[in-house]
């Protein structure tokens, strides 16, 4: 519970600057630890980014267009050409992908005051960014590779895998109760409005809540289902 | 019934292999089929796709260099440590986003060739911009390909997300609300340029509303 009150108040804070930070210190003795990194991390960010750029050498920046053009081809027509420009274009929805994922999970890291990126904050990044499709094969693939994995290093992995395990389970739920949500809706254009906004729930974390305030009947009860999901998680 | 089945697989957990058949292997080794026949790449044979990356029996070799993986995770600064597994799920979630965008980009090929009677074998830039436009979880992609508004108005009757709306329904109003409602918060998450996101934002949603 408390987690989810700091997680709203952390997703204020990055909308309003420059009024909410005080405010946060003030009412949050355990959150004000956790919210000062972010907020010297912001302004270097932007330098450091930028010396980022300078010294990663272009190369390194995207992914081995081979790869990328083997990948394209599995799923082509043989007689399909792929032009030069939207193969570097793939590389650089690629790259800027990984960039995408990587902050939304590194952010939840540090909501959980965690430093490393798990295999399940990427997961939960992607299940956030709208990717939800992807979820479920990963997670088998992530499975199959432990599988493999763990009989070289039992003893090294058998503690992190229990865990992650633990946090895996928290999926499924969420999923059945996403389903469960979408389920009763009568029709097909109603279903698909519904859906939208679970999704427009799912990102107004990041946004006043008095943009939700307009929504319909419908959007409401998502409203109050898709809250147990999101307390759920955490 | 089409409609509902196609939402089905894209949005709800589906069992992958007793649902779906096999594609026939011919769609990747014989000429395109003539126009008159569906498209291959409808969303539940990019779901199959996608899904079956899930049963991948070869853990061992990655279709990506894991430490470039690394080293681009890392390049934000406020990153610090990664497990071993993570650039190995980005590893497999990088081959599905390639394959998800080559099979939403070849449908623009192909329409492409339609509307110009002219036949169109080649993927290009504008085929993905084109794609990346019509579905929102590529919003992110706004910086890297150019979104391309008249995508939107061309085909006024496919939903934003590339299935066909059943007859009778009030188009523009998802189209609108959703823009309204999606655009906004990965651009500003992603990017400090915040007037320069929200002109384009304006703009595309004047785009829909000419589609209207």
């Amino acid at each position: 519970m408390e987690r989810g009150g700091f997680h709203g108040y952390r997703k204020l804070s990055v909308n309003n600057t420059t009024p909410s930070p005080p405010g946060l210190a003030a009412n949050f003795l355990m959150a004000e630890g956790s919210m000062r990194p972010p907020e010297f991390n912001q302004p270097n960010k932007t330098s450091n980014g930028g010396e980022e750029e300078c010294t990663v050498r272009e190369q390194d920046r995207f992914m081995p267009i081979a790869n990328v053009i083997r990948i394209m081809r599995r799923i082509l027509p043989a007689h399909a050409k792929i032009s030069d420009d939207s193969k570097e274009t793939i590389q650089e929805c690629v790259s800027e992908y990984i960039s995408f994922i990587t902050g939304e999970a590194n952010e939840r890291c540090q909501r959980e005051q965690r430093k490393t990126i798990t295999a399940e904050d990427v997961l939960w990044a992607m299940s956030k960014l709208g990717f939800d499709d992807y979820i479920e094969p990963l997670t088998l693939y992530l499975h199959r590779y432990r599988e493999l994995e763990g009989e070289r290093g039992v003893s090294c992995s058998a503690g992190s895998v229990s865990m992650t395990n633990g946090l895996v389970v928290k999926r499924p739920n969420g999923t059945m109760t996403e389903y469960g949500a979408y389920g009763p809706v009568p029709g097909i254009h109603m279903a698909q409005y519904h859906y939208r906004h679970q999704n427009g729930f799912v990102f107004s974390g990041n946004e006043p809540n008095s943009k939700m305030s307009g929504s319909s009947s419908g959007a409401s009860g998502a409203r109050v289902e898709v809250f147990p999901t999101q307390q759920h998680k955490y | 019934m089409e409609e509902n089945n196609g939402n089905n697989n894209h949005y709800l957990p589906q069992p992958s292999s007793s649902q779906l058949p096999p594609p026939p292997l011919y769609y990747q080794s014989m000429p395109l089929p003539s126009y008159s026949l569906p498209l291959p790449y409808s969303p539940q044979m990019r779901n199959y796709w996608i899904a079956q990356m899930g049963n991948a029996t070869d853990v061992k070799h990655h279709a990506f260099p894991l430490t470039r993986i690394k080293k681009i995770m890392k390049s934000n600064p406020e990153v610090n440590m990664v497990t071993a597994e993570a650039p190995v799920l980005i590893s497999k979630a990088c081959e599905m986003l390639i394959l998800d965008l080559t099979m939403r980009s070849w449908l623009h090929t192909v329409e492409g060739g339609r509307q110009t009677l002219k036949r169109s074998d080649t993927l290009t830039r504008s085929d993905i911009s084109a794609a990346t436009t019509r579905s929102f979880k590529f919003t992110f992609l706004g910086d890297v390909v150019p979104r391309d508004p008249s995508v939107v108005t061309d085909d006024p009757v496919l939903h934003p997300d590339g299935e066909v709306l059943p007859p009778g329904t009030v188009i523009g109003y998802p189209v609108f609300d959703c823009n309204g409602v999606y655009a906004s918060p990965p651009q500003m998450q992603e990017w400090p340029a915040v007037p320069g996101d929200g002109e384009e934002a304006a703009g595309e949603i004047g785009g829909s509303s000419g589609g209207n």
